[in-house]
Parts: structure tokens; C-alpha cells; sequence
């Protein structure tokens, strides 16, 4: 028949000659040689019993998933930091977790607390993968925390007022906490809610366990493992060599964490990957564009100046001018609506007119062009464009919308359920879907395989969950990515400069990591190092030097660039498959 | 994690369609085995153990230090919670110092013999080959001889791409010389290696590695067909699995045929469209069309050729990709040796009694202790074994089976 497929059984024996070799020791060995041999041939508790139940259903289980699960159910007591790098399957892994449990027989109540945008997505990926039926605090159904047994709820909602003292109520049997990274920091109420959660099995995922600082990584092991890693102090005298900022005690440091995490790095895997093609496109802005940056940079330098606490808003305006007019303006205007007598009010005003004085920028005319390529020659034709700012967003759209392509909006300011709609809508009926960042954590998107850049994050792990959007486990084509910049800007700077340098678009976030811990536990971040060579230049000479300096010293710190590579894999050696 | 369900420490007897007996081997390690087995073990390499106490204390020969950070020991006995940094090791299933020694065991005398006490003569024979209200009493054993059964524990396992591996532990146990199947043999081996003081006596093997070797061969084929049930059911998983995955690359390449057909049709509407105006020649527009239809023109060509290919792959009942997908879903069945023990048993003549009704007979049969019958018996008129397929059935003038017996 045309749809059949003959499978051969292949037959291996074993052969005797090794037995014949391990023939030592007096007879009484052999008695335990085959009691040993018995035992240890015994797993009565430690086979993922529910794995025929899954299988062959609407999920594709992959070895290092598999292997996770068990690990966190086994080895871990039911207690495990999962730490894949994005597009592993985080979620299938806690999936099978769950499943297992539910198989056993030994959940009870079970509490999944993720960023209120990924919800409903839990919620239906184990509905439809695992046939786990979770009540979310989204839902119409959904009557507290003490009403139900199994919540998929946003973290936030949990640590409400309304809330938080029912959460704190109960015991929980199981809590799994997506993007553990958001409670690394021991001094905010989602970190203190979690701390004082009473919970018998902790199932934590982060792609990114370590933001910062290895003690990032302390405060997630911590709550899960209260008093694995001591105080924070005995912690960081033992294992940062704050000297050599690298690592001590790397052997004490793997045996701990061996304990409690688990991460899979793509490298590992059997997945095969498409290809990334990367598509830079610089482009001269408008003799407008220019002269609107050049105050903005004149501005953002003078003010920063004055006053270094205004760094946060100087920033997003610095960012915002190479994104779009309407995204500066709004900010500008508030600023001045907020600041009445400010002494720049005049330096403002004049950036106001400015921005109304640009008809079409640049980019988003390029877009056009970018958008109507990609959906000509790309089967399916389905673009998303990525933009940091709402104005920005609001200003694509409304130019598509004119130019009669089929738009969907995704940003922060949805709720739940209308972004589900969303994502549903793009996945059947295609066109170009304009997202704020609110997009980049968790929603897939292996049905879309273009993706814009409208304008570019100065955090390259926020690129890096862009792109890990549509490029994950089920994407079977090629992803484009375009890149718009605006020659003479930051954008060139950071895009051609650094993000180059490090080779961004083809990294992986392990690869990221080592490259920004590095340069975070410097100087702030590597958002904070751009911006701080920005406002520093007096020239523009001294603009392109000071970038330049940036990416030689990425590239010709090749020692302290392996230390941080070497600090990472001391940190995480042994956490690929099969350990 | 707290477990599912307990299982029997010699798993439920199953039979397999070809009548042998499927043996689990695998044991649960339950508190008390291990400690047996600890003892057993660190007195097999010269350790002396005090047990008195709660916490045990362990001297050790020099010779072991290899193996061990020092000579004395202090074990404590399992389940503990916490205090396991106070003592050198913890004996419980599942602790990582009971965990290195069997690992150490595993490692050490697959070879080996084991003399163990066979259950009492029954007290009739043949139960299950015999019918028509035939009874055969067993009246008196003569011992003989000696003989040798070995018996091997071997892994097997069965795997396939699309679901997670099968691996088990068995026993079988076969006459060294004949090897006839002996399956009371193995169970009983596997009763006595699992009890925590199971009538056993350990003594030095005379097997042979070239014995050892031509046993596993000529027994390796019928293992695997033990196992034939499990590695059918893997197979048609697999062959379904590979279907779905054939029949889906098939949709999508005919999506890929289709979407190409539209963008032809597209192309060839567009070149028709800028159908060239003789008037215009010389112009700018005119240039214009002239580098839109070569590109387009271009295009075509690039689409067409990719059309054709996936055609022809199509033509052929996409052979390569059918390849691809039964090779990655092949079932692998791999088996083992893990153990030979060597097992003596005395053979000689059982004296039956039979009976009928009024009727009655003696025979002698050879039998091995704890083995049951070793000589095929046989229908007086037919000559056909006698088995539970072909039972004794009538004992008027002979012996006979029911299908003789019945005829006459």
C-alpha cells in the first residue's frame, strides 16, 4: 500500500567472552554478583510509566526531555530547576512531570504560576498535549485559589492582595513557576510570595538561570532547595572568586547543583535546527531623521549630565528616536506634561516639532518593501515585526492597514484570552503580526518563519527570545530575520559594532550568556554599557571610537571573554543529557 | 517519590505462546536483602562486621583500601533523614554507598556455582500430561548420577524510535550437556538467590568459558523468541508510527506540488500581463518590462525545475524518503549475558506407579531432582511424546495416548 512503511527487526547478541574476563574473587562473589545484578535490574519506581499513555498522541517526546522529567521525578525528589536554553521543550518536560504524577497518583493540588501573558498558553498546551485539565484564574470558572485543584494562574494575580493569603494558605502538593528568573532578585513580593509558599514538589523553569550574577542563581536554588547553598554569604565567600571574578570550588559547586538542575543545551541535542538567514539592511535616515537624533543625543547627553538618576527615561529616548518619531513624541510630551518649568522645556518643544515635521520615516518605509519580499517569495508568507514601543507599533500597523495587508497587533496591554485570539488568528489566516516585546517569552511561533526587527533591544538575550519564537522544535523551514537600522545611530553602532561581534543572530543563549555575564557583573548590563558610551562622546569620532573600543574589547579580551566562557560551563558542565 | 505500586519480588509467571516459561529476574531490594547482601559482601573481601549495634562497625583487610577511604567503617542502617554526613555510608535501597556496591558486584564472578536444596520428590508426576482420570504416583527415586545445569540471567531489550525502550531482566536455566529446557531450575534458582537466607552454598565452578560460550549459542535464538510477543507489539507501533510520519511528509510535499502549480499559474498570468508593446520599444517603461518579464522569466525556470524534481520524486512512491523512515524506525532487540551459574542436580529412575480406573502399570522414567522427568516418554502405538498436548489417556495393554486410546 502507497502509505506503508516495512519495519525491520534487528537482533544483537551479546557475546560471553567479557563475563569470562570478570571471572575474579573468591566463590562467595558470585552469590552477590547475581543478588547485585537482580536489584539493580529492579526500577519498580522509577519508570515514567505514563510515557505509553502520551506517546503516539498530539505531543513528540524528545530523549532530553524525557530524560529531564525523569531526572527531576527520580533524582531530584520531585525538586528540579529546569534550566533548558529556549525552544527545548520546557513545558513538554513539566508536561510529562505532571503526567507522572497524575499517573501515580500522587498530585493533589497543583499550582502553575507563569507571566500573565503565557497562561492560557499552559493551559491549553496541557489540555491538548498531556489531556490535563487546568483551571485558569483567567477563566470564567475560576473561583479563587481555594477552590480548585489544579490553577494555572499569573504570578502577579497570586501575590495580589485579593489573593495572596489563600495561596499562602494552602499546601500545595506541586508548584511549577515558569520564568524563574523574574523571582532572582530576594527583594520584591513575587520572590518573598514564593518564599513563603508551602509546597511539597517544585518543578522551575528559566532558560536563563543566571540574569546577572552567580547569585541569581542562588536565590532561584534557594526557594527551591531551602539551604542547599548555606547563607548567601557563606555562598558567595565559597564560590565567587570575586579576585579572579570567576568561579571557586567549581567540583562542591557541580555535586550541588547536579542535585537540583538540569539543563539541556541545544549542541547536546539530536535537534536538528534550521538554518538562521540573517538579513541586515542599513539604511541613511532622512536629513529630519538626522537632525531629530542629533537633538535627542544632544539632549539625552546634556541632561544626563545634570543628572544621572534620569538615566532610565534618557535611555528610552535614545531608543525610542531610532524606533519612531510617534514612539519620542509621546514620551516627550509627557515628559514635559510632567515637568511644567523644566529648564529644557524650550530643547523639548523643538524635538515635539520635529517629530511632527518627519511624514514617513525611513524604516517604515523599508518595512513595506521587507514585508512584500518576504510574503512573495516565503510559503505561507507570514511576517511578524517585532518593535520595543507601542507608538511604534501603533504607526506600522496604521501604514499596513493602508497599504491593505492583513495586520494583527499583539502588545502587553491585551488580555489573556484576546492574545490567544490573536496568535490563533495570525496562525490561520497569515498576514504580518506587529508585537511588542510582551510577545517574546514563551508564545511559539513555528508557523511563521520571517521575523522583523523593527528596531533593535540593546539586551541581546531579548533578541535572542525574539528569534526564539519562531525558531524552535516544530519550525521545519528556514527563519529569515531582518534587521533595520538606521545608518549614523546607535542602532549601527550596536547592531554592526557588537551584536557582529559576538556573531548575535546565529548565537544560542548559552553562548549569550557567557558573553554577558561577563559584561554585566562589569558595569550594569550591556544596555547600560551602550548607553554610557553614547552620552560619554563628545564627538562623533569619539562616538565610533568608543563603540569600536566596546567590540575590540570584546574580541581582544580573549582571556577574561574564556574565563567567563570557562565560569559558565564550570557552572553548568555536567548538565547536558544523560548525566 | 512515593511509588505507584509494589511489585512481587519474583514477578507473576507468565507462559509464552510457545510454551516456555518467561522468567523476570529482577528482585526489589527491600531493607533486609540489602543488609544481607552488604554483609554478604564486605565478608566476601575479608571484612569483619560487628552487628550489634545499630550503626554498624566494619574492619577491613589492607588489601580493600582501594575501594575504601579507610579501613574502619561506620554504617548506618537505613532510612535515615539527615544524619548521613556522620557515618562513612548509609545501608538502604537506593543509597549511594548500597549503590557502589552493587555496581562492584555487578562487576565482579559472572561465573560461578550454587548448590541449592531441591524441593521434596512430588508425590505424583505428570500431572499436567496426563487425562481420562490416568495418575501417576511417584513410588521410589534411585539416584545415579550427578548432572550440571547452568543457568543464565541475561538482558534483554527491545527499542524503536518511536517508544521508549523495554528492557528486562531474565532467567533460564538449561542441562549442561542435552540442554533441555529446565524450567523448575530457574524458578527455584530464582526463589533461593532472592530469600535473605536461602538455602545456598556457594562452591567454585568447573565451567568453562568455551562451555559458557557454546551454551549462550546454542540457546541466544530461543531467548529472543520468548521475547517475540513484545517485539511484535513494538513492531506494529513502530509500523504505525512510521505511516503517520510517510504520510505526512507525503501531504506536505504534495502541499509544496500544489503551492508551486499556483505560483506558475501566477507567473504565467503575470507574463502575459506585461505582454510587450512593439510601440514602446526604446523607452524606459519598455526597458522596465524587458527586466521584469527576464525576472520573472527567471523564476519560472527556478520553479519549474524544483516542480519537476518533486514530480519525479512523487513518481517513484518517494522510494528514498520510505527508505529513510523505515530505517529510523526499526526495532532493535538486543540480548545479553549477565550470569552463568552453574547448579548440580542428582538424576537417576523414578519409579511410577500408574493408574486407571482398575487398571494399572509400572514404569521407570529418568528423572533429575528438582528437575522433574528428563526422558521423553512415549505413546506404545503412535510413539509420539507424551505432552500436555498429547496426554497418557488409557493404560489397557500399554501405555497410551488419548488419541490412540480413543480411536480404539
Amino acid at each position: 500500500m502507497y502509505g506503508e512503511v516495512d519495519i525491520e527487526i534487528d537482533v544483537e547478541f551479546g557475546d560471553t567472552d567479557a563475563l569470562g574476563r570478570l571471572q575474579v574473587g573468591p566463590p562467595a562473589d558470585h552469590l552477590c554478583h547475581i543478588q547485585a545484578l537482580r536489584m539493580r535490574a529492579s526500577t519498580p519506581d522509577d519508570t515514567l510509566g505514563s510515557l505509553e499513555t502520551i506517546e503516539g498522541g498530539s505531543v513528540k517526546l524528545l530523549e532530553h526531555q524525557v530524560d529531564a522529567a525523569h531526572r527531576a521525578l527520580f533524582e531530584m525528589d520531585g525538586r528540579a530547576l529546569l534550566a533548558d536554553e529556549v525552544g527545548l521543550g520546557k513545558t513538554i518536560e513539566v508536561g510529562m512531570i505532571l503526567k507522572e504524577m497524575h499517573y501515580r497518583d500522587v498530585q493533589g493540588s497543583v499550582l502553575i504560576l507563569t507571566p500573565a501573558q503565557l497562561a492560557k498558553q499552559w493551559q491549553t498546551e496541557l489540555r491538548t498535549k498531556f489531556k490535563l485539565s487546568f483551571v485558569c484564574n483567567y477563566d470564567d470558572a475560576f473561583e479563587g485559589f481555594g477552590a480548585h485543584d489544579r490553577i494555572i494562574a499569573s504570578i502577579d494575580t497570586a501575590k495580589s492582595e485579593r489573593h495572596r493569603a489563600m495561596v499562602l494558605r494552602r499546601a500545595w502538593d506541586v508548584l511549577v513557576l515558569d520564568e524563574a528568573h523574574y523571582i532572582k532578585n530576594e527583594a520584591t513580593d513575587r520572590f518573598d510570595l514564593i518564599e513563603e509558599m508551602d509546597y511539597r514538589y517544585g518543578f522551575f523553569l528559566t532558560a536563563t538561570p543566571i540574569q546577572n550574577e552567580l547569585t541569581d542563581l542562588y536565590n532561584i536554588i534557594s526557594l527551591l532547595r531551602p539551604g542547599l547553598f548555606g547563607t548567601r554569604e557563606s555562598f558567595q565567600r565559597r564560590y565567587v572568586d570575586s579576585e579572579q571574578q570567576g568561579l571557586a570550588n567549581e567540583p562542591d559547586l557541580h555535586r550541588l547543583l547536579d542535585r537540583v538542575m538540569i539543563r539541556n543545551r541545544r549542541v547536546d541535542t539530536d535537534i536538528d535546527f534550521t538554518d538562521r538567514i540573517v538579513d541586515t539592511r542599513t539604511f541613511a535616515p532622512s536629513a529630519r531623521e538626522m537632525q531629530l537624533y542629533e537633538a535627542v543625543s544632544e539632549y539625552v547627553s546634556a541632561s544626563y549630565e545634570r543628572d544621572r538618576g534620569q538615566k532610565l527615561v534618557l535611555m528610552m529616548l535614545q531608543k525610542e528616536v531610532v524606533s519612531s518619531p510617534a514612539a519620542l513624541r509621546q514620551t516627550v510630551s509627557k515628559r514635559l506634561a510632567d515637568n511644567p518649568g523644566s529648564a529644557s522645556r524650550s530643547q523639548l518643544t523643538r524635538i515635539m516639532q520635529m517629530c511632527d515635521e518627519i511624514e514617513q520615516p525611513t524604516k517604515q518605509r523599508r518595512l513595506l518593501e521587507i514585508i512584500d519580499e518576504a510574503q512573495a517569495s516565503v510559503a505561507k508568507g507570514r511576517v511578524i515585526v517585532f518593535t520595543q514601543f507601542r507608538p511604534t507599533q501603533a504607526q506600522i500597523v496604521d501604514r499596513l492597514v493602508t497599504g491593505d495587508h492583513l495586520v494583527h497587533t499583539f502588545h502587553g496591554g491585551h488580555t489573556s484570552a484576546e492574545k490567544e485570539e490573536i496568535v490563533g488568528r495570525f496562525e490561520s489566516t497569515g498576514g504580518v503580526l506587529v508585537a511588542t516585546d510582551a510577545m517574546s517569552e514563551g508564545r511559539n511561533l513555528q508557523s511563521c518563519n520571517v521575523l522583523v526587527n523593527y528596531d533593535l533591544p540593546w539586551n541581546p538575550m531579548r533578541v535572542e527570545q525574539r528569534i526564539g519564537r519562531v525558531h524552535r522544535i516544530g519550525q521545519d523551514r528556514d527563519v529569515y530575520i531582518f534587521n533595520l537600522a538606521l545608518r549614523g545611530t546607535v542602532e549601527e553602532y550596536v547592531l554592526e559594532r557588537l551584536y557582529d561581534k559576538i556573531d548575535l543572530f546565529q548565537q544560542t543563549v548559552g553562548g549569550l550568556s557567557e558573553i554577558l555575564s561577563r559584561l554585566q557583573s562589569g558595569d550594569g548590563g550591556f544596555e547600560d554599557a551602550v548607553f554610557e558610551r553614547l552620552v560619554n562622546a563628545d564627538t562623533a569620532i569619539d562616538l565610533q571610537n568608543d563603540f569600536e573600543a566596546m567590540a575590540i574589547d570584546l574580541e581582544e579580551h580573549q582571556e577574561l571573554a574564556e574565563r567567563v566562557g570557562a565560569f559558565n560551563s564550570e557552572v553548568f558542565a555536567d548538565f547536558d543529557l544523560g548525566v | 517519590m512515593p511509588r505507584g505500586s509494589e511489585r512481587s519480588t519474583v514477578r507473576s509467571l507468565q507462559t509464552s505462546i510457545w510454551g516456555s516459561e518467561i522468567m523476570r529476574a529482577e528482585m526489589e531490594p527491600s531493607q533486609k536483602l540489602i543488609e544481607r547482601f552488604v554483609l554478604r559482601y564486605l565478608r566476601s573481601i575479608g571484612g569483619e562486621v560487628d552487628e550489634t549495634n545499630s550503626a554498624w562497625g566494619v574492619r577491613l583487610p589492607a588489601d580493600e583500601l582501594g575501594r575504601f577511604d579507610r579501613r574502619e567503617l561506620e554504617l548506618a542502617l537505613g532510612p535515615t533523614e539527615g544524619d548521613d554526613q556522620i557515618v562513612d555510608g548509609v545501608i538502604r535501597p537506593g543509597s549511594a554507598f548500597v549503590d557502589e556496591m552493587l555496581e562492584d558486584a555487578v562487576g565482579t564472578a559472572p561465573l560461578g556455582r550454587l548448590d541449592i536444596e531441591f524441593d521434596d520428590t512430588p508425590k505424583t508426576l505428570l500431572d499436567e500430561r496426563t487425562t481420562n482420570g490416568v495418575t501417576a504416583e511417584a513410588r521410589s527415586f534411585t539416584p545415579y548420577y550427578d548432572r550440571r545445569a547452568v543457568v543464565v540471567l541475561y538482558h534483554i531489550s527491545v527499542e524503536t524510535v518511536s517508544r521508549y525502550e523495554t528492557r528486562e531482566l531474565r532467567a533460564a536455566a538449561v542441562d549442561a550437556e542435552s540442554l533441555m529446557n529446565l524450567p523448575k531450575v530457574a524458578r527455584r534458582f530464582l526463589t533461593v538467590t532472592s530469600s535473605v537466607n536461602g538455602p545456598c552454598v556457594h562452591k567454585k565452578a568447573d565451567l568453562k568459558q568455551s562451555e559458557v560460550h557454546s551454551i549462550w549459542s546454542s540457546i541466544e535464538e530461543r531467548l529472543v523468541n520468548d521475547m517475540r510477543p513484545v517485539v511484535q507489539r513494538y513492531r506494529e507501533q513502530a509500523a504505525e508510527a512510521a505511516r503517520v510520519e510517510f504520510s505526512e511528509y507525503r501531504e506536505v510535499h504534495e502541499a509544496r506540488i500544489s503551492q508551486f502549480e499556483r505560483e506558475l499559474e501566477q507567473l504565467d498570468r503575470r507574463l502575459n500581463q506585461l505582454g510587450l508593446n512593439e510601440s514602446e520599444s526604446g523607452g524606459e517603461a519598455h526597458a522596465d518590462r524587458l527586466r521584469t518579464r527576464n525576472d520573472l522569466k527567471s523564476r519560472r525556470q527556478d520553479i519549474e525545475k524544483e516542480l519537476q524534481r518533486l514530480q519525479s520524486v512523487r513518481q517513484e512512491g518517494f522510494a528514498d524518503q520510505r527508505q529513510k523512515v523505515a530505517d529510523r524506525h526499526r526495532v532493535s532487540v538486543r540480548v545479553n549475558p549477565d550470569s552463568f551459574t552453574e547448579i548440580r542436580y542428582e538424576a537417576g529412575d523414578m519409579e511410577l506407579h500408574l493408574h486407571q480406573g482398575s487398571e494399572s502399570r509400572y514404569l521407570t522414567v529418568g528423572y533429575g531432582q528438582g528437575v522433574g522427568p528428563i526422558q521423553e516418554l512415549r505413546c506404545d502405538q503412535c510413539d509420539i511424546n507424551f505432552t500436555e498436548h498429547n496426554p497418557i489417556g488409557g493404560l489397557d495393554d500399554g501405555i497410551f495416548c488419548s488419541d490412540c486410546y480413543d480411536d480404539d
